[in-house]
């Protein structure tokens, strides 16, 4: 079973270029991503 | 910054086992990823932490480790080029361990190194070393390729370790994160 992963960064091509790093590996699965801290965390 | 309203709440919807983030962020673009990992340590504890930092000094590192190490990785953003040590640190958050960058690790053992009453004074060179890639996340058969020792080498070290820095039996990884604690403490 992959490690889900969320990303959250709020520069557009430092995330892209993390997500397109660990998509090569199998054992990770990016979930999703966001930019800042309130779309990351629950109210 | 692009917003779309499906990235709201993103580990309220995913589910995730880790969270990697940048340790500065909107709102207000200080240290955002800490708040982000001191918050889920409450509400979601299985979930793994990997902060990244564009900060060496230490007093970040030890304050994303100041609410407990397990689950806490603390990595530069220079390393996220090396894609071996950044699986490493979402394996080792997944498994509930902890992972620091060697840079900020080594700004640590700078800043013991001029402290004169620590315990850790008392630790040989060869501790030390043990010690310090402890600190950094490593099982005890990637220290000993490390360093050059057998694991069984690395076993007797780490037990000399506890006895001296006074630490008496508990679980193994327990104790391991308590050395590597007041490590971190002892140089803060």
């Amino acid at each position: 079973v992959p490690i889900r992963v969320v990303l959250a960064d709020d520069h557009y091509l430092v995330r892209e270029g993390v997500r397109g790093l660990l998509e090569t590996r199998p054992e990770i699965e990016i979930a999703a991503s966001c930019g800042d801290l309130r779309s990351l965390l629950a109210a | 910054v692009r917003r779309s309203p499906l990235a709201a709440r993103r580990v309220e919807a995913e589910h995730p086992d880790v969270v990697i983030t940048d340790i500065r962020m909107p709102p207000g673009d200080t240290d955002e990823g800490i708040q982000a990992a001191e918050r889920l340590r409450e509400t979601n504890p299985g979930v793994g932490v990997v902060v990244l930092s564009q900060y060496a000094n230490p007093s970040y590192a030890l304050a994303l480790f100041e609410s407990g190490s397990a689950r806490r990785a603390y990595l530069l953003k220079e390393r996220v080029n090396d894609l071996g040590q950044l699986v490493a640190a979402i394996r080792a958050v997944a498994d509930g361990g902890s992972m620091i960058d060697p840079k900020v690790v080594e700004a640590l053992v700078a800043e013991n190194a001029r402290a004169e009453k620590s315990p850790l004074n008392e630790l040989t060179p060869r501790e030390r070393d043990v010690l310090r890639e402890m600190a950094a996340g490593k099982n005890n058969a990637t220290i000993a390729d490390a360093l050059f020792l057998t694991e069984r080498s690395v076993e007797k070290v780490i037990h000399s370790i506890f006895l001296k820095l006074g630490l008496t039996w508990e679980t193994l990884v327990h104790k391991r994160v308590t050395a590597v604690l007041l490590y971190l403490a002892e140089s803060g």
